[in-house]
């Protein structure tokens, strides 16, 4: 540890050069997978609507169409269009539903915390785990 | 944080004692993080080996192996899980993993330092599992899916597990071994 004196994070000074190697290594492998799975993962076949923790709604993501749901809060109105799901507009004070814009993929999610709606989308393999260990 | 010139652990006493020692505080850390709760379920901070990697450094490769195995085979049996699936995913992980460690501190000792050797033993804990998943449990590739968020993780918790260690075997040190 020669260069102790060097660094200035204390931690950083405990790690050898190859354990930063090794570490930025696995860390731009997986930041390259995670993209590549994004990129090239199939599209989600149904939007499953939540509102607080009960499902209200499935909608098939091929037909367009827009719908409104009743939460605590208010009206959110959800709209459906070219195989993607949005939330068009909330009675939400930060409107962070509308701004997360619009999701097609498997295991993206809106979620609008006040109105207690959440808005997830589902493969046609839904099953992607037998069993959970512990 | 030199390991002692042994050739035969079970021959001095004490390591036997220090080894069952280690044991019991891999099997309270193993059973304490099944209270914690988890963003994900399948994804545990791996604090058990916080007591392998103090068995490696302080006792040496066997006590480190014998600490994680008599471990795996304790939780199982005081969490109800022996023999089922999630006993041997947790049982061949570990002992990979503890493998690797060893394997890695033999070898590259000079370029690795605990933290190396603690991530590349989390990460090869979960490749272990994801491969015997994928061949006795669901049969899908798309489990392999999930190998980049485990190996982030890995990556988090192999750095924790490291420093949590390191910290102890120089407090300890002197306890321990002598």
């Amino acid at each position: 540890m020669q260069s102790a004196q060097k660094c200035k994070i204390p931690i950083l000074s405990l790690l050898t050069t190859g354990d930063k190697i090794l570490i930025l290594f696995f860390i731009i492998t997986s930041w390259v997978g995670i993209y590549w799975i994004q990129r090239y993962q199939h599209q989600g076949e149904i939007a499953v609507i939540k509102l607080d923790g009960k499902m209200v709604a499935t909608s098939s993501l091929k037909k367009n169409q827009s719908f409104k749901i009743m939460g605590p809060v208010g009206e959110t109105r959800i709209e459906i269009k070219d195989s993607k799901i949005r939330v068009q507009t909330s009675d939400c004070p930060q409107k962070i539903c509308v701004k997360t814009g619009w999701i097609d993929r498997p295991f993206q999610l809106i979620v609008c915390v006040p109105n207690k709606i959440v808005i997830s989308i589902e493969g046609e393999k839904r099953d992607y785990f037998d069993v959970i260990t512990q | 944080m030199s390991s002692p010139n042994r050739k035969n652990i079970l021959s001095h006493n004490g390591t036997l004692a220090q080894m069952a020692l280690l044991t019991g505080i891999g099997l309270i850390l193993f059973l304490f993080e099944t209270f914690i709760p988890r963003p994900l379920p399948w994804l545990k901070p791996g604090l058990a080996h916080i007591a392998t990697l103090i068995a490696l450094y302080a006792l040496g490769n066997s006590a480190a192996l014998i600490v994680v195995v008599g471990r795996i085979f304790l939780g199982a049996f005081l969490t109800g899980t022996f023999l089922n699936p999630a006993f041997i995913l947790s049982f061949f992980g570990g002992v990979s993993a503890t493998l690797i460690m060893i394997l890695m501190k033999k070898h590259f000792t000079n370029i690795f330092s605990i933290y190396g050797i603690s991530i590349c033993g989390a990460i090869v804990h979960n490749i272990t599992q994801l491969v015997l998943i994928k061949f006795l449990i669901v049969h899908q590739p798309t489990i392999f899916l999930l190998l980049p968020v485990m190996v982030l993780t890995s990556i988090f918790s192999g750095f924790v597990v490291a420093f949590i260690s390191r910290f102890l075997i120089q407090k300890i040190n002197l306890s321990l071994i002598q």
